[in-house]
């Protein structure tokens, strides 16, 4: 994780740039392994953002969630006395 | 600038039927404003003049013979680009895009406009995929705000934005995965309608994320935005997601009564953001006044983990985009806009786990919303935390602040963007108005009891001052 390399160096002045390092590493990772080959400037943005991106990815899992995952989610069970027939939703579109 | 340039759908109908305007002389004025300034304002990506004024004569000879086919009979349109429609190809504003994709084919909602007599004056620009942002190198026009050109008209549905607020057309179809059509709303100044997940098909719309994804109405006015709805919603069995909701009379529902409405104000997040401009706050806090004049209760809420929800939206999205596009990406790198293809690529970032934890986290969060949606008829908040930024700032800073508009995409209820009044810059402020699912009426009836004692909406920018561009 992220958090754990940046926490360990707090008082190594060093250690950002490793941090740095260690997050394009793990963008470079994700990338090659989703077979994209991405000149090296725009890795760097996706580098850039990483963390921050991350960071609210991590904070799903912080956060409440409902222990039920449904297949088919239904946003609009929740306002009503029982789950319409009529609404349902998140199956893919296709074009 | 001619009288018929800023007229509602709704005054242009009156006036098409008291036989004061045609069809074909407000056609031509729209598509003669548009030809002057497209270079300029980037509003449109194909203009179908010729199909046009053939619609507009149609229309014509149908009011000469007695023949109404409601509201939108005769009235100019625009379709987002990303929306399948006969006569005129889709792009996406992509490379990468089939040219063959939706040739020949009227996606429902586009068909059920035609049906209804609209005259349809070409396809709108996007930012690519509904996702990307403009890059002068790609073959595409950059998209400017009628407003101040120097700035962003937002996205991804720009062009039908810039072509309501500008005159280049009354109305038109957007469609919103994050606030594709409240983003443009508010930056140029006009009304647009994400409407309840389900409620207008999304068949032969080119996919962004498929468990966000909704087609809505932008217009200058909440009651523009109700005529277009009553055509554009209903079900249609080619969407898997299409809702069997009955199609309300919305336009009929707005009596300007709003007595007794419950107003929630959600303030943490939403009102208490250090990034919310005081100018845009005042303007929010100034129009929620006119509500409570007029009857409406306001009462300070909360929204629990808005923040958190805004993070599940765009993991949910990048994720939904990036299986779209991932044999693309992989293949024609290089095709997409050089902003579009960072943009998507992010989503190779979010694992598996991300994604099923997003979906887990969405179905709390649309609990939470059920229950502050019991004590409050609607929610009020901003639309953006700020004015229309900077054309020229940073590709994809829009990661970086907070957005108020993705939390609705999550849970799939209606929002509608209306203009509540101008900052000292002279850019448009704009407030945000949510309500329970399928709710479009309760909403459109708060957004026209204020368009009722307010004239944002009616504001036009300054484009007649612009120099014109030619190609």
């Amino acid at each position: 994780m992220i958090e754990v390399v940046s926490a360990s160096g707090a008082d190594d002045p060093a250690v950002p740039e490793r941090a740095d390092d260690r997050i394009a590493s793990i963008v470079q990772a994700l990338l090659s392994s989703a077979q994209l080959e991405i000149p090296d400037d725009e890795r760097d943005e996706i580098v850039r953002d990483y963390s921050l991106l991350r960071s609210q990815a991590d904070a799903l899992f912080a956060a409440p969630s409902d222990v039920q995952p449904a297949m088919r989610f239904n946003p609009f069970a929740p306002f009503l006395d029982r789950p319409p027939a009529d609404a349902s939703a998140d199956s893919a579109q296709t074009s | 600038m001619t009288a018929s340039d800023h007229l509602t759908i709704h005054e242009a109908g009156a006036q098409l039927r008291s036989g004061h305007l045609t069809s074909a002389e407000l056609t031509h004025t729209l598509l003669e404003r548009s030809r002057l300034f497209n270079e300029t304002l980037g509003a449109w990506v194909e203009i179908t003049a010729e199909a046009a004024m053939e619609q507009a004569t149609r229309a014509d000879a149908d009011f000469s013979s007695g023949v109404d086919r409601g509201p939108l009979q005769g009235i100019p349109l625009a379709v987002k680009d990303i929306v399948a429609m006969k006569g005129a190809p889709t792009t996406a504003n992509s490379r990468v895009l089939d040219p063959d994709w939706g040739s020949d084919t009227d996606a429902p909602v586009v068909a059920r406009l035609r049906e209804a007599g609209a005259v349809l004056l070409g396809k709108s620009t996007t930012m690519e995929f509904a996702m990307g942002e403009p890059d002068p190198s790609m073959p595409f026009r950059v998209p400017r705000n009628p407003w101040d050109i120097t700035k962003s008209p937002s996205g991804s549905s720009s062009g039908t934005g810039i072509a309501v607020a500008a005159g280049l057309a009354l109305g038109g179809v957007g469609t919103d995965t994050g606030g594709s059509v409240r983003g443009p709303a508010s930056a140029n100044g006009h009304t647009g309608l994400k409407v309840t997940f389900g409620r207008v098909p999304k068949s032969s719309v080119v996919p962004l994320a498929c468990s966000l994804d909704t087609v809505g109405p932008m217009a200058r006015s909440a009651h523009d935005c109700a005529l277009l709805l009553e055509s554009m919603a209903g079900y249609d069995p080619s969407d898997p997601d299409c809702a069997t909701v009955s199609v309300e009379a919305y336009s009929a529902a707005l009596d300007g009564q709003v007595e007794g409405l419950r107003i929630g104000l959600p303030i943490p997040y939403f009102f208490d953001h250090a990034d919310l401009d005081p100018q845009v706050l005042a303007g929010v806090l100034a129009c929620v006044d006119v509500l409570v004049d007029r009857g409406a209760i306001s009462v300070n809420t909360e929204v629990p983990h808005a923040h958190t929800a805004m993070g599940a939206n765009r993991v949910i999205m990048m994720s939904e985009a990036y299986s779209y596009h991932r044999n693309n990406l992989v293949a024609r790198w290089s095709d997409y806009g050089r902003y579009t293809r960072t943009a998507i690529a992010r989503g190779a970032t979010f694992s598996a786990g991300d994604l099923a934890q997003a979906y887990r986290f969405r179905r709390f969060f649309a609990s939470e919303v059920a229950e502050v949606l019991r004590c409050h008829d609607v929610l009020i908040t901003p639309t953006t935390p700020t004015t229309a930024s900077d054309a020229e700032s940073e590709p994809n800073a829009w990661l970086q602040g907070p957005s108020f508009l993705g939390q609705w995409n999550l849970v799939g209820l209606p929002a509608v963007a209306v203009p509540a009044g101008f900052a000292a810059s002279g850019l448009p402020i704009s407030l945000q108005i949510i309500g329970r699912p399928f709710a479009e009426s309760t909403i459109l009836k708060l957004a026209d009891a204020l368009q009722r004692v307010t004239s944002h909406h009616l504001a036009v920018p300054p484009v007649d001052h612009l120099e014109v561009i030619t190609a």
